[in-house]
């Protein structure tokens, strides 16, 4: 097991036909993976997640920057001399083989005794429940069993510095990802492997990394830990990918009255403390292009809780999700979301008072998406 | 009515479909009924339907034997000219798969300048025919000593084959996901270790149709052979004409040496249909 550092890398590719305009897939990416952590890259599609983790791999080329796993520079290793493990969203198993030797493919390449091989693959395919179909082709196989081998044969290698995995659950059914979400986290924390992991499902990233990298754009957004992405995101782009439901945005302008500074939506005011108020105005010296970001979850409905804001607003659908319900409001032309325990039992069309707490309030700049930290 | 219509269609199409068959099938039985004639029955009219059937046309051909005066022929060497078609045929397939399998893959995978435009100049000396190049290639080749070597002619053979094998095989290549690759090379394989224990082993079925298909072509070729060749290298469909002699033509032992020329590439059609089905059919298949 080993660190990987990830030092100022970019990834560049040259446009179709020779043209002059370079597609920057990712940009200044700078992170690291400590040993035995659970490191996730999150991101939509199309982030640059995926070149980050080929070039950690080894099958990208990195355009700049420098990558290191335990301590040395990789840029010029093949990826056979990386000691990498790698499990693939396409399962990538070879076709003509069983899944038994699917799996031992890679100590095969490494010249385990038969036995050894034999031992390790018991061992892995019990955690993975796929004894009973090692004799199998993988044409033979549904797809989650297939995702389950390519998974095996990524974590049969004992000798791995590190375990990279695209997105390897994402075409299992519910119950299975659930399950195998527990799984993975369990084998990674027991043999304490150090995984870097790519989806663009936040909760399997929330639930099971010790740490996130939330990319956009080929940019990296944010680097921290589950709590800190969901509780203080750093810009817009993260307040707004983290989370389900996802948090509401109010469009602001800041105002003076006197000596008090308050953010206004519309016909309502929130009022902020002047610190704030300074941070904001230097950051951005305009009045308006202000958001003001509340979770669905940190708002409620009718009584107000300790030092808080407050709307009115109109409750225009509810929807119940079993546990929770998301009770969908209209503030002055504006949908907020709100999330509530149990059976909600608002009406559609009836008026409400939602309150939620000054310090559960996010503020961004709009212009450039930043926070602005308290 | 509805019933009765669909019968009436399945007879009728049973019925055309044996009149295409007698029709495709008609020319060969002329000529297998001729190798087993004598030269007086092959020449009677009307045609003969019932005769004595003779095998001597072929041990003829195949023995060198003349027939002591009874029928007249030639001395043709007619299993040196099928050694020199297995040679020369094999030959270019070997060639055309040992350059064509690198080509094809690295027209499959990597991207290099002037990719597309390199394979369709390839594919087009395809388009053009034989006669094209004929003469130019004739005088090059006594210029430079290629005119009736074993070299010369796998050299022109492989003209026509390694074109189809390169776009064929390319198909097969582009079936094969990268990300098995990839996997296998960071399984640690080295990238002849992954190309020799992951694409060759998929790729297999495609090679084998790919160099059968090739071979075909190469046995069924005329021109290159006829005026490339010496007598010591011409292969056997060229030599077919050495059975029209000054007096007459020697119909019977023509027929047989046909015949002789044509095992060959019906025996492999035979054998390899399922596999040749399955090769060129290999990327609806995928697993």
């Amino acid at each position: 097991m080993a660190e990987v550092r990830v030092e100022h890398v970019w990834k560049f590719y040259q446009g179709e036909k020779g043209a002059a305009q370079r597609v920057e897939a990712v940009k200044d990416a700078t992170f690291t993976c400590n040993d035995k952590e659970f490191l996730c890259l999150l991101g939509p599609s199309g982030c640059g997640k995926t070149s980050t983790l080929r070039m950690i791999a080894g099958l990208e080329t990195i355009s700049q920057g420098d990558i290191y796993i335990g301590g040395k520079r990789v840029n010029d290793l093949l990826p056979k001399d990386r000691m990498l493990a790698m499990s693939f969203e396409s399962y990538a198993l070879y076709p003509p083989m069983t899944i038994y030797e699917n799996i031992a493919f890679p100590l095969r390449a490494r010249n385990w005794s038969e036995e050894r091989i034999r031992e390790r693959i018991k061992e892995v395919s019990e955690l993975l429940e796929i004894q009973d179909i090692l004799s199998f082709r993988p044409a033979k196989l549904s797809g989650g069993e297939q995702q389950r081998v390519s998974l095996a044969r990524a974590l049969v290698r004992e000798d791995a510095q590190v375990t990279l995995m695209d997105e390897p659950i994402s075409h299992l059914d519910a119950q299975l990802k659930a399950r195998l979400r527990i799984d993975l986290k369990r084998v990674q924390r027991e043999w304490g492997l150090t995984v870097i992991y790519v989806t663009h499902d936040q909760l399997e990233a929330l639930s099971m990394a010790d740490k996130v990298v939330v990319m956009n754009l080929g940019e990296i957004q944010q680097v921290g830990t589950p709590e800190d992405l969901y509780q203080k995101p750093a810009n817009l782009f993260v307040a707004g990918f983290i989370g389900e439901p996802p948090m509401n945005f109010l469009p602001c302008s800041l105002m003076k009255d006197k000596d008090h500074f308050y953010l206004q939506f519309s016909q309502f005011r929130f009022e902020v403390n002047s610190d704030i108020a300074h941070m904001m105005s230097e950051e951005n010296n305009q009045k308006n292009n202000w958001v003001l970001g509340i979770r669905p979850a940190d708002i409620v409905i009718g009584s107000s809780v300790g030092e808080s804001y407050s709307l009115k607003a109109r409750v225009s659908s509810v929807e119940h999700l079993g546990e929770s319900s998301v009770v969908t409001v209209d503030v002055d032309g504006q949908q907020m979301l709100i999330e509530v325990p149990g059976l909600s039992s608002e009406k559609e069309g009836s008026s409400v008072s939602v309150y939620f707490g000054k310090e559960k309030a996010h503020i961004f700049n709009a212009l450039t998406g930043k926070v602005i930290r308290k | 009515m509805d019933g009765e219509r669909l019968t009436l269609g399945k007879v009728l199409s049973a019925v055309g479909l044996v009149i295409i068959m007698l029709w495709t099938i008609f020319p060969l039985y002329w000529v297998f009924n001729m190798s087993i004639q004598t030269p007086i029955d092959v020449i009677s009219y009307p045609p003969k339907f019932v005769f004595d059937p003779t095998l001597e046309n072929y041990s003829v051909v195949l023995l060198g034997k003349s027939w002591l005066g009874k029928y007249e022929t030639v001395q043709t060497d007619f299993p040196r000219y099928f050694l020199n078609s297995l040679i020369v045929c094999s030959g270019a397939v070997i060639l055309s798969m040992l350059v064509g399998v690198p080509a094809a893959y690295s027209l499959a995978r990597y991207n290099f300048r002037g990719k597309e435009n390199f394979a369709f100049t390839l594919l087009s000396f395809r388009f053009a025919p034989g006669l094209i190049v004929i003469i130019p290639l004739f005088v090059i080749f006594r210029r430079i000593g290629f005119y009736g070597t074993y070299y010369g002619m796998i050299f022109a053979y492989q003209l026509l084959t390694l074109p189809f094998s390169v776009w064929l095989m390319r198909g097969f290549f582009e079936d094969i996901p990268p990300e098995l690759e990839y996997a296998a090379r960071i399984d640690g394989y080295s990238w002849w270790g992954v190309f020799r224990k992951i694409d060759l082993p998929l790729i297999a079925p495609g090679i084998a149709a790919t160099g059968i298909l090739s071979f075909i072509f190469a046995w069924n070729e005329f021109l290159f052979g006829y005026i490339l060749s010496s007598d010591a290298t011409r292969p056997v469909t060229p030599s077919l004409m050495g059975f029209i002699s000054y007096e007459q033509v020697l119909w019977g032992q023509m027929a047989a040496a046909a015949i002789i020329t044509l095992l060959p590439s019906v025996i492999l059609a035979i054998f390899i249909q399922r596999y040749l089905v399955r090769g060129l059919t290999f990327g609806a298949v995928k697993g």
